[in-house]
Parts: structure tokens; sequence; C-alpha cells
């Protein structure tokens, strides 16, 4: 079933295929709210209300094949706003040593990507791994095209910074 | 990192692409949440019982005649104008309602009931028959009760004139009606007041 007439039929309130429709992204949509998050539970959580909603908006939706940047988007836009409520803001110099809690080396670098402050992280995740453009991510975090080109620049040498061992 | 080798930053940002986390099972959570809504969205429309409206319509302070929907700029600011002037003169009103009775006036040497009765009011024969025995009459009442008289019937002629230049500019409404049999009402209680005294 191609992606359009799996979206026709979520329309009509198919349960069937909006559990389809669900599996085919809850995994990328799970790391991307982990990256965000920093924690599991609240990226489950997270995943749950944007599916909800992406469900419920799904008629706003007016090109299907763009279904995947649109729901990324909700899920961003949630995230995001979450993550301002927790006044979550880690200055990098109280960050200190990376530590080893998970044995393979891209788990270190998710670690690393955790260290940084909820703005940056966020434009850095959304640009660098998802492959959004400044535009966009300044349009769902409410911010300029500066600010968000700014950020990333902020992640990046922050990260490293924190990988400077690493790192060629 | 656990093992030696170095990465690039266009390798690191390769193996995060790369990756993922498998999502929990909680697809049982979102189907819950999505039935309830179904079942909200099935709940029946019920039609209102036929005749409720009359019902309602009778205990309604008043009837207010429907008004065609006004939306343009220019007719929002008249209505802001018509606003405005209905508020002034309620004001005026009411200054005028709540006056004191034992107010002074200043004597005139003369009284003329003629300047009393405006051009622009058109009094009904009722009311100018009662003026004209009043003032035919005068030597019936005393000067102060008809210095009185003769303002009381000045304020009441002033509201009357403004109220209807009011209409002629903006046409009638509801409020304005209101306010004009309210006034009318005043008037006639004032001359029967003199009528009474005689």
């Amino acid at each position: 079933m191609t992606l359009s007439s799996l979206i026709e039929q979520c329309l009509k309130g198919d349960r069937v295929s909006q559990r389809q429709l669900y599996d085919n992204y809850k995994d990328n949509l799970y790391t991307t709210a982990y990256r965000l998050m920093s924690d599991f539970d609240q990226s489950s959580d997270l995943l749950q209300e944007t599916f909800i909603e992406a469900f419920k908006q799904l008629a706003n939706l007016r090109q299907p094949e763009y279904f995947h940047s649109w729901i990324k988007q909700i899920l961003v836009r949630k995230a995001y706003r979450l993550l301002k409520k927790q006044k979550e803001d880690i200055s990098l110099e109280s960050v200190g040593e990376l530590s080893y809690q998970d044995n393979s080396d891209i788990g270190y670098i998710e670690q690393a990507i955790q260290k940084l402050p909820a703005k940056s992280r966020t434009v850095f995740v959304m640009t660098e791994i998802e492959g959004f453009s400044h535009k966009e991510i300044a349009e769902v975090m409410n911010i300029s095209v500066g600010t968000s080109k700014s950020q990333l620049n902020y992640a990046k040498t922050k990260l490293r910074e924190l990988l400077k061992h690493h790192m060629i | 990192m656990k093992n030696e080798k170095k990465y690039s930053y266009e390798e690191i940002i390769e193996l995060l692409r790369n990756s993922t986390h498998s999502a929990p099972e909680i697809w049982s959570s979102i189907d819950a949440e999505l039935e309830l809504n179904d079942r909200l969205d099935e709940l029946p429309q019920y039609k209102a019982p036929e005749g409720l409206w009359d019902g309602i319509e009778s205990e309604l302070p008043e009837s207010t005649p429907s008004r065609p929907v006004i939306n343009t700029k220019g007719n929002n600011l008249k209505l802001l104008v018509i606003g405005f002037l209905i508020g002034a003169l309620s004001l005026v009103s009411v200054q005028y309602l709540m006056k004191d009775n034992t107010q002074e006036y200043q004597y005139k040497s003369e009284i003329e009931m003629a300047s009393l009765v405006s051009n622009k009011i058109e009094m009904d024969d009722k009311v100018n028959e009662v003026l004209n025995y009043i003032e035919e009459n005068s030597f019936l009442f005393d000067k102060e009760q008809l210095m009185e008289f003769n303002t009381q019937l000045e304020e009441i002629n002033r509201a009357l004139e403004q109220l209807i230049e009011m209409q002629e500019k903006y046409g009638h409404d509801a409020s304005s009606n209101k306010m004009m049999a309210k006034i009318e009402r005043d008037r006639a209680t004032l001359l029967k007041s003199m009528i009474a005294n005689t």
C-alpha cells in the first residue's frame, strides 16, 4: 500500500491503517524524541502525543508525501515546548567528562548531544541529523533563521570540545 | 569511546543518522485515545424541541427588532458614533431624572410659555391643549411653581430635541425608541401634576 492510500484509509478512521502508519514511523520518531528529550519515558509520552495529534490533524496534511516531515515537525514543536517548560539549560561548563554508559560509540556520541542546551540541541538534531532547513527550524521553534544558524554553530563547537579525543 | 577509532564530523553525523532506538509498545494507549475520540465524534446530536424559542422569548425583558449585520469599517465607525451619542444622551437623561427637586432656580420677571414648546418637537394635540391651558390660566399657579414647571419642561424638550436629531441622523433603534417613550412619559407626568395643582 502506498503512503497516499495508507493516509487516505487513516482519514476514514481505519484503525489497521493507522496502526500501519504508526509502525512505519515509530522508531524513527522515537529516536528523534529521545535525542531531543534525553529521557526515554518522556520520549515515549511524546511519541504517543505526537501520533494522537497527527491522526486528529491528518485532514490538514495537504501533500501525503510530506507526512514524515509533517509529523516530525509536530513532534519537534511538542518537544521544544516541553523543554522550555522544564527550563532545561545545562551550561556546558558544568558538563564534565562523558561516561561510558553504553558499550557502543554511538551511545557515547549521543551522550555528548544530550549535554547540549535544549535550544542548540534541538537545532543540531533537526538540521544535521534530520535534514531540516534553518527556515523550517525557525518556524517550528519560533526563532529567527539567524538564531537557528548561531545555535547550530554553538552546538558543533561544543560537540567538538566534548568529543575532542575521539575526533579527527 | 571504547575503541580507539577516531571519527570525522561527517562520520559522526552518518552514525547518528543510521542509528535508531526501538519505540516501546505504546500502540494500545494510542488506540485507546483514538477510540475515545471516535466515540465522542459518534455521540448523537439531538434536535431542540419545537416551540422552545417561544418560551425563551416570553421570558426576555423586551423584544429587540433584528437588525442587519453591519461589518464594514465605515459602518463600524458609524455604530461607534451612535453608541457614543446614545451613551451621552443616556447620561443627560439620567442627570435629568436624578435632579434634586429642591434645586434653586433664577427667577425671571416674565415667564414665556410659548418658548417652552420647541419647533422641532411635534406635540400631540392633548399636550398642546394642556400647555395652552396652563399658559392661559397662569394666574392659577404661583410664580415659583410655574418656574419649576418651566425648567423641567425645558429639560424634557431639550432631551427630546437631541433624541429626535439623533434619530434623524442615524435612524431609529430599540434603545432610542425606549428613551423617547420614557421622556414622553415624564412629560405627561409633569403636565398631569400641573393640572392636578389647579
